[in-house]
């Protein structure tokens, strides 16, 4: 790989002696101390990091902000030719869906590929490092150079490198069975598979729980994120008031003037999933629902399963199509299509498969 | 129902009058939408609570390299004589 490759990162993945402020005021000024393992694992390579590039707050997109400001920072990076590729945190499915109506790709590797360490977190059990990039070819090359177990993340599988060579040509001889669940495709996004079907051996399937993903989703992000945004009080690092007068007034003013309306809004709706009255009946059950969702996705009759980027009328709809790769920990590539795009899901660990699927789209 | 100001306080979140309104709003839309869990039937499903199926992933009782305590304090908006600063905590 060309170490020349212009590389850049996300604001949540750190850099040491660079600000790291996941898109929010409440870390404005935080200089990381280390490098992400990401980050030295490519300079490791040759590989430097050229720059950094905004990210929505903590990565979690926005229900406030206007569609036409809301083309991430990454995506601007590389649909302007300044970034080949770019590493960031796409928990919510914004990167990706904006990849593709850019022209672009995100490759969103399986969960426990990529290390977390020196990524700030935000939804802990979702928040998962990716590839943007023009070329996927690109990009599988770059996450092959970051992808493998480190002991500073806890959450990982215990295999040091993958290559994403697929160990069998069956699914370069044979054509990969495209699973699409017609019931979430609208008719104007339904024209991109048609061409498809030709290249694919394509079936139909049902989503099972699919009405529930956005709120599965919503739920268990909040109350995660409502966790990991406790420490920033304003006293440790990041942010401090200078409007106080004691200790609960620097906190409450901190907290109230740095973080965002969409990060205000999650962190008090984890607070109110997580609540006593409440936890039973939002919070474990949409880790119920979660274990469902995960274990109705088989695999069995079908490799790759094919998802629109669009789908819903609010943003709060829109995560339903943007859900399943944070879920269930699956792999993704989101290409663009047409005007649009197609997010295409394998088996944990299959990523392979998916670039196999990819060429067959080209 | 959402008690916004009842949480912020909790959160330890000062929300403007205009704040509170505009996240009322979307609290409700979110909750109503929330309702719908109750259509799923998990009696006996056991919450995931991460995907990956591993279990107590512990490293050797080693010690690392940590931080100095000048690192550690190097990010801080207060600091003074080796500790974070921080107001009159009693009155």
């Amino acid at each position: 790989m060309d170490s020349k490759i212009k590389v850049f990162v996300d604001e949540s993945i750190m850099e040491k002696g660079k600000e790291a402020c996941a898109g929010s005021l409440i870390l404005k000024g935080f200089i990381s101390p280390f490098d992400a393992t990401a980050v030295s694992r490519l300079r490791a390579e040759g590989i430097s990091i050229s720059g950094r590039v905004p990210t929505d707050e903590f990565g979690i997109g926005s229900f406030f902000a206007d569609e036409a400001e809301d083309v991430p920072g990454a995506v601007k990076a590389v649909s302007e030719d300044r970034s080949s590729c770019v590493l960031c945190n796409d928990v919510f499915g914004q990167i990706r869906r904006q990849a593709a109506l850019n022209g672009l790709s995100y490759i969103r590797p399986t969960y426990g590929t990529v290390s977390r360490y020196g990524l700030i977190p935000a939804v802990s059990s979702m928040d998962q490092i990716g590839v943007l990039c023009a070329d996927p070819e690109t990009g599988k090359k770059l996450l092959a150079r970051i992808a493998g177990h480190d002991e500073g993340d806890g959450a990982m599988f215990p295999d040091t490198k993958y290559n994403y060579i697929s160990k069998d040509s069956s699914s370069q001889e044979n054509k990969i069975r495209l699973a699409v669940p017609d019931h979430i495709w609208t008719e104007s996004d339904r024209e991109l598979l048609a061409g498809l079907k030709d290249r694919f051996e394509t079936k139909s399937i049902e989503l099972k729980y699919y009405e529930l993903y956005r709120q599965v989703l919503y739920i268990l992000s909040c109350a995660e994120l409502c966790n990991n945004t406790n420490r920033y009080d304003g006293i440790k690092f990041g942010y401090r008031t200078k409007n106080y007068s004691g200790l609960t007034d620097l906190y409450l003013n901190t907290r109230g003037e740095a973080l965002g309306l969409d990060a205000k809004l999650a962190v008090i709706m984890g607070a109110f999933v997580l609540s006593q009255g409440n936890y039973e009946q939002y919070y474990d059950k949409a880790m119920k629902i979660r274990r469902l969702i995960r274990d109705s996705i088989l695999f069995d009759d079908y490799d790759v399963i094919a998802l629109p980027v669009r789908c819903g009328k609010t943003r709060y709809e829109e995560l339903a199509c943007l859900a399943l790769p944070a879920l269930t920990g699956l792999p993704s590539l989101t290409v663009p299509v047409g005007n649009s795009g197609i997010q295409l899901v394998a088996a944990g660990k299959r990523e392979a498969i998916l670039f196999d699927a990819w060429g067959g789209i080209q | 129902m959402v008690n916004m100001i009842e949480l912020a306080t909790i959160e330890k979140i000062n929300l403007t009058a205009e704040e509170t309104a505009q996240l009322s709003a979307y609290a409700g839309i979110l909750e109503d939408s929330f309702a719908e869990l109750a259509t799923a039937d998990t009696e006996g499903v056991t919450p995931l609570v991460t995907v990956l199926d591993l279990k107590n992933v512990l490293r050797d009782d080693i010690a690392a390299k940590m931080l100095s305590r000048e690192e550690l304090l190097s990010n801080a908006p207060e600091q003074y004589d080796g500790y974070f600063q921080v107001p009159k905590t009693l009155e």
